[in-house]
């Protein structure tokens, strides 16, 4: 590079080789490449020093590691920043714990704070919910005899499972018949075997039942319950308060159902079947 | 609408979707348009062909049902007081001599009651019928305390 200086004269404004130029003038500028790093070097001072660029009156020891000031934008990607907190045309960042907060997702499948809505997740994606170990699912389900979960699974998993019902408390009207939740959205003829102990005004009886799908309540109730998952063991344990009959509200039932069946795959934890319209939420939290 | 297939073990099973039937068995699949989610039940199978159930047939099932509810409630509500037959048998006494007529006299009612519950049954003739004796069964505890 050329420049015009003192008048008439040309010289240049940088010089590149590997020793330095033998007329420096204040400000020259020498690339040099004795070294295998090569060096830009400046004439100051009847020196060559190593320059010290400023960047928007800012020194590189001053400048961010956010690259506040630095005009250098090192936080965008594509024009957008990152952010723990959600907006419009932001990156994801997770936060101090590692996670991202639940207000990133659409509206819909966190349509419950701090819970996943999996069918909302079915509804835009097609397939099940595939819950983490810790996340709680709630499942809404309004006057129907059926309530899909929608959540993914496999071998070798745990979870805990509340029915929650809103139907109201009587000791007439309910349907004289089980809950089941049928895993895969499916049942299995007889597959499955019941073991239940139970307490009502008529007093304490007991039952050993075969079904086609895991019994885990009866008429309306309200249902707690831990599944276990492994391809050769698969069982729901749990109790429940039938809340809806001649000789309830309340029963107590203490139950055991296992799925005999050591070689089909549990994959979709299932459709819980009502006997008659209930309404209510499922809470479903995966613990392994 | 109810799909049904029977799998690798042979099992007859049935879903309420499409999408839940296993890809392995969808040309095997059978439609069942006019059954829900609630009529598994009424399936069977028959030289490895699953058809659905007569009417006389869900009807033998669910006597069998009730024959065996309103025996084993029977059992549950005499178990309280056997300890009278047992004490009368202990002490050598007629039952109809001790003082416990009260009790006896229960027992013989809750008896007599499931001998005219299980002629019910057997005489029922639909499945509404079964359903009020059923609720009759449920009952029992609330009539005989």
């Amino acid at each position: 590079m050329f420049f015009r200086r003192s008048g008439m004269t040309i010289s240049k404004v940088t010089h590149v080789g590997t020793s330095a130029p033998s007329d420096p003038f204040e400000g020259m500028l020498w690339l040099d490449t004795s070294q295998n790093t090569i060096r830009l070097k400046v004439f100051r001072d009847n020196q060559w020093v190593l320059p010290q660029f400023h960047i928007h009156g800012h020194s590189p020891y001053d400048i961010t590691p956010q690259g506040n000031g630095s005009g250098l934008n090192a936080d965008k990607l594509g024009e957008l920043h990152a952010s723990t907190t959600p907006n419009p045309y932001t990156i994801p960042a997770s936060n101090s714990m590692g996670v991202l907060y639940s207000a990133w997702f659409s509206n819909t499948i966190r349509s419950f704070e701090n819970t996943i809505d999996p069918v909302a997740y079915y509804n835009q994606n097609g397939q099940d919910y595939p819950l983490q170990v810790g996340e709680v699912a709630r499942i809404s389900f309004n006057n129907t005899t059926s309530a899909p979960l929608r959540i993914a699974t496999y071998s070798d998993t745990e979870y805990l499972m509340w029915i929650i019902p809103s139907n109201t408390g009587s000791n007439s009207g309910g349907g004289d018949n089980p809950i089941y939740l049928n895993p895969n959205n499916t049942t299995y003829n007889n597959a499955f075997v019941y073991a239940g102990v139970y307490r009502n005004s008529s007093g304490l009886g007991s039952s050993y039942v075969t079904y086609s799908s895991f019994r885990i309540g009866w008429s309306w109730s309200h249902i707690f319950c831990i599944i276990r998952n492994l391809t050769v063991y698969k069982n729901i344990t749990g109790i429940c308060d039938t809340y809806r009959g001649s000789t309830d509200w309340p029963a107590l039932i203490i139950f055991s159902t296992d799925w005999r069946d050591t070689t089909t795959s549990w994959t979709s934890l299932g459709t819980v079947v009502f006997p008659q319209n209930s309404s209510g939420y499922v809470l479903v939290q995966r613990i392994f | 609408m109810l799909y049904a297939w029977i799998d690798k073990n042979g099992t007859l099973c049935t879903t309420f979707e499409l999408e839940s039937v296993p890809p392995e068995y969808l040309d095997s699949v059978c439609i069942f348009e006019d059954l829900s989610i609630h009529d598994h039940d009424k399936l069977y199978v028959e030289d490895g062909k699953i058809k659905i159930k007569t009417e006389e047939m869900i009807l033998q099932e669910k006597r069998q049902e009730l024959l065996t509810q309103l025996k084993q409630t029977i059992y549950n509500l005499l178990l309280p007081t056997d300890w009278v037959i047992v004490k009368c048998a202990e002490l050598g006494i007629r039952p109809s001599d001790s003082p416990y007529s009260d009790i006896l006299e229960k027992r013989k009612k809750l008896r007599q009651l499931g001998d005219e519950l299980e002629r019910e049954i057997m005489q029922a003739k639909t499945l509404s019928e079964l359903k009020t004796i059923q609720l009759k069964i449920n009952n029992l505890g609330v009539e005989a305390a």
